[in-house]
């Protein structure tokens, strides 16, 4: 295989890896944008002398769409930094494919994840983040890097751009139904970390899936996810056959519904992002960082 | 704009009838309070195994008591344990109560199930059992670190193991060499995996149950229904090896990988020639595979998930 293989064992998967895309750009704002796919969503920003792109999107192919799409959005100007918000292979996989020679910055706990990985094409990151809160410079761009607390994957960082009043963390919240399975969401402690970035002055946010949000999105969001994880709660402590994925599915269609019923997503969606809460309950949270006190895994 | 959310002590559960796990909705948990069935059965010498239809778990006879491993999982299931314990050694008090590992759906419920006991966990799990601080799970008594331990008490000599990250965090096995008899939770279990695979960690998970079959035993008790020989236990790690190639190969068949009822369709076409006739096939592959989709899209899960290691060579 000549694509750079993340931790995929099979050759076959190649056609895959390689495929390409034309990227999607949106202005957010002065030097700062936004590139999709359709399903995967990132940032990147003019920083003077170079560019800082966040994440490398989900295969070598996207790595070099996304490259791409930089290069035609700002001309000339090298990839020279790269941010990675969380340690998710489709999210921050592929530097070697994106800007292998471009400076890494990532939170110490996600670059431990990384560093122990070793997945093919994934760089370790250069630069660490060590304080939960950090002002970064890198060339003329200012960015705030802030871990509001445990949410999903290790060491996932919002990037907070104040003048802009846009805030961008994937794997998080989203504009419709379709969290699947909770994908490596700390579902303990999720609520209260997101719940936090409300305070900060925001109008934008850009999640890592999908489309852009306003701030009523993103509150929005936060209430569906708090609705499903009490509806599954109620579920479960009501005798409906944890173990049984119709009963719950129904149980938990039935009681929002009318609420959330409008939601794209919801009726495939709702039943498998339930069961991942149901099951929360049962088994009691999956590792130190869905727990009571997360922080003292990852100090 | 705080950095942690680390709860307040004690913050999010109220007084009530009964031990509550992490449930924070106010009032009765009716769940909690469903009473279970036990059957129990001997297996070999002085060891039985003690099972609701679906939970299972082993007690061991002693010479003055009962060693016990893990508690089931709401706190009426650990009474009728403790019940069936009591009826089946009335004389003989549980002194040792061993975690399998960290969860509560079978470790939660010591405070209900035997809550003066010598309680032993791998050092791993008990530091999540104490972050976690459920209400009705007891932290232990003594721990144990690394990758295996052995112990004599009250006459009966075992080994725990712990191979590596597997399921739950410092999941444990069993060893029983004089029975030639192994007991693990939530690894190995007859057909297909159970839902998602919650709490997996599927980088070092072949391996790693692989690396058991070494060990000479000839009756592995599950966390989970019913006993299998050597013959069932490689079957199920065939199994795995199976599941993951397939999930493989749904990123190029065109499977939209975020529709669980396109994954489903998909994964009981492909698979059932081959694994049909597995137990829960219908109900569980297309989560199965969902979740493996997911490993390989994003990489393993936190620490736990990414330990590598080597492959186990040919058993058997």
């Amino acid at each position: 295989m000549t694509e750079h293989r993340g931790i995929f064992t099979l050759d076959d998967v190649e056609p895959y890896l390689a495929e390409e895309a034309d990227l999607e750009v949106t202005e957010l704002g002065p030097r700062l944008w936004s590139a999709t796919d359709g399903t995967y969503r990132t940032i990147f920003m003019d920083a003077g002398d170079g560019v800082v792109a966040w994440d490398t999107f989900q295969t070598p192919g996207r790595a070099r769409s996304y490259a791409q799409a930089i290069a035609r959005t700002i001309p000339g100007k090298p990839i020279k930094w790269v941010v990675y918000s969380n340690d998710h292979l489709d999210r921050s996989g592929f530097a070697a494919d994106l800007a292998p020679t471009a400076a890494r910055l990532a939170d110490r706990r996600c670059a431990e994840v990384i560093t122990l990985r070793g997945a093919d094409g994934q760089l370790p990151a250069t630069c660490i983040v060590e304080d939960d809160w950090e002002r970064v410079d890198v060339g003329a761009a200012t960015f705030e890097f802030i871990f509001p607390g445990f949410t999903s994957a290790t060491g996932n960082r919002a990037s907070y751009f104040a003048d802009l009043r846009v805030l961008y963390m994937p794997d998080t919240a989203l504009p419709n139904a379709k969290y699947s399975m909770l994908p490596n969401y700390h579902v303990r402690p999720y609520s209260a970390a997101m719940r936090q970035l409300l305070v900060l002055e925001v109008d934008t946010f850009v999640p890592g899936r999908w489309g852009i949000m306003t701030r009523e999105q993103l509150v929005d969001a936060l209430d569906y996810f708090d609705a499903v994880h009490d509806v599954a709660q109620q579920a479960f402590a009501e005798n409906v056959a944890v173990w049984m994925f119709e009963p719950t599915e129904a149980f938990v269609k039935e009681k929002l519904r009318t609420r959330f019923g409008h939601l794209e997503g919801f009726e495939d969606h709702v039943g498998i992002t339930a069961f991942r809460f149901t099951h929360h309950y049962l088994t009691g949270g999956w590792g130190m960082e869905d727990t009571a006190t997360p922080s003292a895994g990852h100090g | 704009l705080g950095s942690t959310n680390d709860e307040e002590e004690g913050g999010a559960v109220a007084a009530s009838e009964c031990h509550r796990g992490i449930f924070t909705l106010a009032g009765t948990i009716p769940s909690q309070m469903q009473w279970r069935d036990m059957t129990y059965q001997p297996v070999r010498g002085p060891i039985w195994t003690v099972s609701e239809g679906i939970n299972r778990s082993v007690v061991i006879e002693g010479d003055t008591g009962i060693i016990a491993f893990d508690t089931f999982g709401s706190p009426m299931a650990a009474i009728a344990y403790r019940m069936a314990v009591q009826r089946l050694f009335p004389d003989k008090p549980v002194h040792t109560l061993v975690y399998s590992h960290d969860h509560l759906d079978h470790t939660g419920y010591a405070s209900d199930f035997a809550p003066d006991a010598r309680i032993i966990a791998h050092e791993l799990a008990n530091d999540v059992i104490v972050a976690r601080q459920s209400d009705g799970q007891l932290s232990a008594t003594e721990t144990w670190t690394g990758r295996q331990q052995e112990y004599e008490i009250d006459g009966v000599r075992f080994q725990l193991m712990y191979p590596g990250p597997t399921h739950g965090t410092g999941n444990c096995a069993a060893y029983f060499p004089e029975q030639k008899l192994l007991f693990w939770v939530d690894t190995i279990i007859p057909g297909v995996g159970y839902t998602y695979l919650p709490d997996w960690h599927l980088a070092s998970y072949l391996p790693t149950v692989g690396s058991l079959l070494d060990l000479d035993w000839d009756v592995f008790v599950p966390g989970h229904f019913w006993l299998v020989d050597r013959a069932g236990y490689r079957r199920n790690v065939q199994f795995y090896e199976v599941l993951l190639d397939a999930a493989q190969r749904a990123f190029v068949e065109g499977v939209d990988l975020d529709s669980l009822p396109q994954i489903t369709a998909w994964a009981r076409e492909k698979l059932r020639p081959d694994l049909g006739t597995l137990f829960r096939f219908d109900e569980y592959i297309g989560m199965n595979v969902m979740r493996c989709i997911w490993h390989f899209l994003q990489g393993g899960w936190g620490l736990a998930g990414n330990v590598r290691l080597p492959e186990s060579g040919a058993h058997d």
